[in-house]
């Protein structure tokens, strides 16, 4: 009974602050700073609700996408830019969010179907017009009915279709035009609110389970499905280095991390399932923290180049640091919560196939050079610029909050994980103890 | 207490208070507050100092007690049912030997370059990186399971990138950390991928688990674990990174590249020698490789114009021979050589901006004769000419593998980049497309 009085306050409360949000204030900054509320209050409850076991707090079921969407699009609301936070905008994204929530609270049921296309609708309504929106159009519409399709035949064919309405979605290459266009053509907080949640994760989990076997069964449509999976994340982070533009090497960039974690949430290994997942979270938050602190520095100084320095440090080093935690993450640096995801995804079902292993591996390496390269580019190198505005208070705050979250979580994965259950070989391990001594050191 | 427990109390310390010192100057900086340099070389001095008092602990006790071979599991890092990640160190010679000498020369380094950086633009930069870079050592030199040490090699990895990029305003100093991360990430992938499958043949990724792998998986394993070494050891074909390393700055090249992050390969080797002792093939493949860099750095290093570049492939040609110790089985010798030449290559690398001032005092006290000139060699005089020639090209490696490696692949890469906006310009109908590509 908790559970629906609990649910039906969300989410009849974020209904209502979109209709008051899209028909009564016109003012940004308030918009901006009643939605941010909003969602700060929809995580703190979603976050009791998870310590009260109402929604489970760990990785065993896809609950934990309901506060890391919100802390995303908290974040998204906390720091973005008052000139992007438009009714239409603000009403999309928490339209979205709605139906993240309806996603995760009622799968496998004719809800999650219709919130499913509703969502694809709302990522629609929130590109601008123009080039982003007509891109976007037949990829939003393509995922939308292999989604709808795949939800109501179920099955083997049915979770088919749902895996290709999910690459779709995600933008796994070559379906990622859509999503490298809005990083390039609708502002920035924008594209990350409505790509670095990867809603389409939330499908493929919370969809019947036994539907994708037939991956695991088949050794050799399995090894081409790793295998196209690996190419797919490998493409677009090497193309990360060529870039001329920040936006678009990030969307790029976005895309080969997205493909990673449709990999990781689709592998029927434990280990390998569970690693996928909390690379989602991680990922999640750490791409939002990246195109925020990007959207902050075009909001200052419009598009930048990365096919030369920029020179940025002196002027912004708390952007210069905060970029490189939220780049270290996403692409599972040791301290942050990326790391464990990648080890953990890396054994599971992926170390079976040890030769696409490599060029998957390569792939994870790649987009470490490829974040690291935009950190370079962005904020080293002679200045270009005479002058830039210090960071504002909220945007300091939204991306302390969440490069705190990945600091913590990196450190104590177990967080995401959950509750940790002593195996025998840990158990051993934990009594430490002596061993004898090997030959190196006679 | 228990000796076990002591040591597991005095290696977190070792592991811990770097890192802590690290926050405690990177959170205040990252927030425009920055501290004062006093109490910044204070702060990290005092760090150090503490870590040096745990890594002697450490020894004392090695020495003393009766155990001499301890491992433990300072935390489980990640636990489900059939899995675990675990922070699991060991206390051993080995450790023992590079802790402390990571303790010693990082609080050295520390000292000096409080003044040597004094009012720098990137001295807050410096001593955020530098308790970093050792925390990554520590934890290559305390690591029981592979997991660990990448979780270490990784930070001295980017550590090093960051810091020769530590005059950030020049260009060149950002290109050339920029190559040097990018030769640790191709190798990194030869270390996560022994790692994965020492983890799913064995069971865990324990340096001493590969002798549980097959004839074939294991010397797969141990020829990955020799190509991940190449990276940081700067050895034959990685050589080129390392003369652009110097631009950064001289405290940072002695230990880096003079000291310690140049012996992180050959330690990760002798961890794993029994694997490699286990399989010749992988010993012969290390020998050739650590012969090659000793020919070619003993030669480039001899023909450079500047002292850096030249210490730095003096350093390569002492890391090759290190090499071929660990080829032979001499993990002792090669424990011995990695603790001198790092002091004395310090010494020298620090000393280094007053190499002029240094041979002017040593011609004048010698009476002008102390130069070695027209030293003859076995050479014929064209054949010396030749080779002296192709010395100070560096052997055209660089440019072997710019022509044969990197440029198909940005060819590559641009077509691919091209085609795709073709396709985003029909799907989208937008009227720019940056057909541009460098």
């Amino acid at each position: 009974m908790i559970i629906v009085e609990l649910d039906i306050i969300i989410l009849v409360g974020l209904l209502l602050l979109t209709v008051w949000l899209a028909i009564g204030e016109k003012e940004p900054r308030r918009r901006g700073i009643a939605v941010a509320a909003g969602f700060f209050v929809a995580a703190v409850a979603l976050a009791i609700a998870g310590a009260r076991g109402i929604l489970s707090p760990t990785m065993a079921t896809a609950s934990v996408h309901l506060p890391i969407a919100a802390l995303c699009l908290l974040a998204v609301f906390g720091a973005m830019p008052n000139r992007d936070a438009t009714s239409r905008v603000s009403s999309a994204l928490i339209g979205l969010f709605m139906c993240h929530a309806m996603l995760s609270l009622w799968p496998a049921s004719s809800v999650a179907t219709v919130a499913w296309v509703l969502a694809q609708g709302f990522t629609w309504f929130a590109l601008p017009t123009g080039p982003a929106r007509r891109g976007a159009t037949p990829y939003l519409a393509l995922a939308a009915l292999a989604g709808a399709a795949g939800l109501t035949m179920g099955g083997p064919v049915g979770m088919t279709l749902v895996l290709l309405a999910a690459v779709v979605r995600t933008g796994v290459f070559p379906f990622h035009t859509w999503v490298v266009l809005a990083f390039e053509e609708a502002p920035m907080s924008v594209a990350v609110a409505l790509v670095a949640p990867m809603p389409a994760v939330a499908l493929l989990i919370t969809a019947p389970s036994g539907g994708l076997a037939w991956l695991g069964q088949n050794g050799s449509m399995q090894f081409a499905a790793v295998t196209a999976f690996s190419v797919a994340a490998f493409v677009p982070a090497a193309l990360v280095v060529i870039q001329k533009r920040l936006d678009r090497a990030l969307g790029l960039l976005t895309v080969s991390i997205g493909t990673v974690v449709v990999l990781g949430s689709i592998d029927p290994d434990g280990v390998g399932h569970v690693g996928g997942l909390v690379l989602w979270s991680a990922t999640g938050a750490a791409l939002t923290g990246m195109g925020l602190v990007t959207s902050a520095i075009m909001a200052r100084l419009g598009k930048v180049r990365v096919d030369r320095t920029q020179g940025l440090l002196a002027k912004v080093p708390a952007f210069a640091a905060l970029f490189l935690v939220f780049a270290l993450a996403a692409v599972g640096a040791p301290g942050t919560a990326g790391f464990a995801s990648e080890d953990l995804l890396v054994h599971g079902e992926l170390a079976q196939h040890w030769s696409t292993l490599m060029l998957f591996i390569a792939a994870m390496s790649l987009q470490g050079y490829g974040a690291l390269h935009l950190f370079f580019r962005v904020f080293f190198g002679p200045s270009t610029k005479r002058w830039m505005p210090a960071p504002l208070k909220r945007e300091r705050f939204a991306l302390s909050i969440l490069a705190a979250v990945l600091v913590v979580v990196g450190l104590a994965p177990q967080l995401l994980i959950g509750p940790p259950q002593p195996t025998p070989v840990a158990a051993a391990a934990a009594h430490g103890g002596t061993r004898p001594a090997q030959p190196h050191e006679h | 207490m228990p000796v076990e427990q002591l040591l597991g109390i005095l290696g977190l310390t070792a592991l811990c208070v770097p890192l802590g010192s690290t926050l405690f100057v990177a959170v205040p900086w990252a927030f425009g507050f920055e501290l004062p340099e006093r109490r910044v070389t204070r702060l990290v001095g005092g760090a150090f100092a503490l870590t040096i008092l745990a890594c002697l602990a450490v020894d004392v006790l090695l020495i003393v007690a009766p155990v001499q071979h301890t491992t433990m599991t300072l935390a489980h890092w990640v636990i489900m049912p059939n899995y675990s990640i675990d922070a699991r160190v060991v206390f051993d010679r080995p450790a023992a030997t590079l802790m402390t000498l990571t303790a010693v020369l990082c609080g050295l380094i520390g000292a000096f370059s409080g003044s040597y950086l004094h009012r720098d633009e990137g001295f807050h930069r410096f001593f955020i990186l530098l308790p970093l870079f050792a925390t990554g050592m520590m934890a290559i030199a305390v690591a029981d399971t592979l997991d660990l040490l990448y979780a270490g090699w990784e930070f001295v990895g980017l550590s090093s990138a960051l810091l020769i990029a530590y005059f950030a305003t020049r260009k060149a100093p950002v290109r050339h950390g920029l190559r040097a991360f990018a030769v640790y990430r191709i190798c990194d992938v030869a270390l996560f991928t022994a790692i994965v499958l020492l983890h799913h043949g064995a069971g865990d990724a324990s340096p001493a688990a590969g002798l549980r792998l097959g004839a074939d998986e294991g010397l797969v394993v141990a020829l990955l674990l020799i190509f991940a070494s190449l990276g940081k050891s700067a050895t034959f074909p990685f050589t080129g990174w390392l003369p652009r390393a110097m631009e950064g700055p001289t405290p940072s090249s002695a230990i880096f590249y003079g000291a310690l992050s140049i012996h992180a390969g050959p330690f990760l080797l002798i961890r794993v020698s029994p694997l490699l002792m286990a399989h010749p093939a992988a010993r012969i493949v290390l020998a050739v490789l650590a012969g090659v860099t000793a020919l070619h750095a003993t030669t480039v290093g001899r023909t450079q114009t500047d002292i850096k570049t030249s210490l730095g492939y003096a350093s390569v040609a002492q890391v090759a021979f290190i090499g071929l110790e660990i080829a032979a089985g001499w993990t002792t010798l090669a424990l011995w050589h990695i603790a001198g030449h790092a002091i004395l290559r310090t010494w020298q690398l620090l000393r280094s901006p007053s190499v002029l001032h240094d041979h002017h005092q040593h011609v004048a006290l010698t009476g002008g004769h102390s130069e070695h000139e027209g030293r003859k060699f076995w050479l014929t005089h064209k054949l010396g000419r030749r080779v002296h020639t192709l010395a100070i090209e560096r052997w055209l490696v660089d440019d072997m593998v710019r022509a044969w490696a990197a440029a198909p692949l940005f060819v590559i890469l641009n077509l691919v980049d091209r085609a795709d906006q073709r396709w985003t310009h029909f799907v989208s109908g937008a009227k720019e497309v940056n057909h541009d590509h460098r």
